[in-house]
């Protein structure tokens, strides 16, 4: 993976990311990356690989519905009443 | 299919919600709770407009006068759950919560027919490029109700988008159907 400059709304860090972890963001905070910059790199999810340098355009680096239902277990114990005097 | 990506100040019928919680069971034992629950990414509102907006009015209403009863109220909205259509296909959708199903042969007729939405449990959308949705399947046996005020609580948030009106009766038909569908011997 190549450099990539863009320009997150929601002012993820994402120094150091692959497009794959980049795109993990977006899905968690349903932020649209714009990106300002590519250059020369091809991914699977974005459509960087046609951008021009300095063309400012908007790509949909992620789309919603890729991850799968998942199950969390939450475990709480209550306070009675005599612990509470 | 045509849809709306501009939030409404209620909900309606067709909205397409992400990361939406449902609440499989809580267990009190000797003080100790255990909550379980499923998070769908994606879900479908089918409840009826018409008692959606009925129950916006009664609770959030600025007419005058105002409501003495709250005849109108839901207890809860009716959603279903919308899965990757590769998933699907796969019949690993669900693998997540140790739930396998059955695969769907993307190729052959099982394949086209869910595509042409010829399986009354199933529904195939396919979203217009300006929203971010993969192809998708409502799986019509997976319906689940979500309290109204927690998902009025999360619908600014999580708003995707709304179907619109044809294409969502299209999809309240195909789920009454299936849902008074008789099994003939």
């Amino acid at each position: 993976m190549g450099d990539r400059k863009g320009v997150f709304h929601k002012g993820h860090d994402n120094k150091g990311k692959t497009s794959t972890e980049i795109a993990s963001n977006k899905a968690q905070s349903g932020a649209e990356i714009e990106s300002e910059e590519t250059k020369g790199e091809t991914s699977t999810d974005t459509t960087s690989d046609k951008a021009q340098p300095g063309v400012k355009m908007k790509v949909e680096a992620i789309k919603y519905g890729l991850s799968k239902p998942t199950r969390k277990i939450i475990r709480a114990r209550t306070v009675s009443n005599e612990s509470k005097t | 299919m045509k849809v709306k990506r501009k939030k409404s100040n209620r909900i309606r019928q067709g909205d397409v919600y992400k990361n939406v919680e449902y609440i499989e069971f809580v267990k009190e034992r000797a003080g100790d709770i255990e909550i379980s629950r499923i998070e769908f990414p994606l879900v479908i509102v089918l409840t009826q407009d018409c008692d959606l907006e009925r129950d916006f009015e009664f609770r959030y209403g600025r007419k005058k006068p105002k409501p003495t009863t709250q005849d109108k109220y839901l207890l809860s909205v009716l959603v279903a759950p919308l899965y990757n259509a590769e998933h699907v296909y796969l019949g690993e959708h669900l693998d997540q919560l140790n739930i396998k199903m059955e695969p769907i042969n993307k190729i052959k007729s099982p394949g086209e027919n869910l595509r042409k939405n010829e399986r009354p449990r199933y529904h195939y959308l396919e979203f217009p490029s300006e929203v971010p949705i993969v192809p998708s399947v409502i799986d019509f046996k997976h319906y689940f109700s979500v309290n109204v005020e927690y998902l009025r609580k999360i619908q600014k948030e999580n708003f995707v988008c709304g179907v619109s009106p044809l294409y969502r009766e299209d999809i309240s038909l195909r789920f009454a159907n299936f849902l008074s569908r008789i099994g003939l011997p």
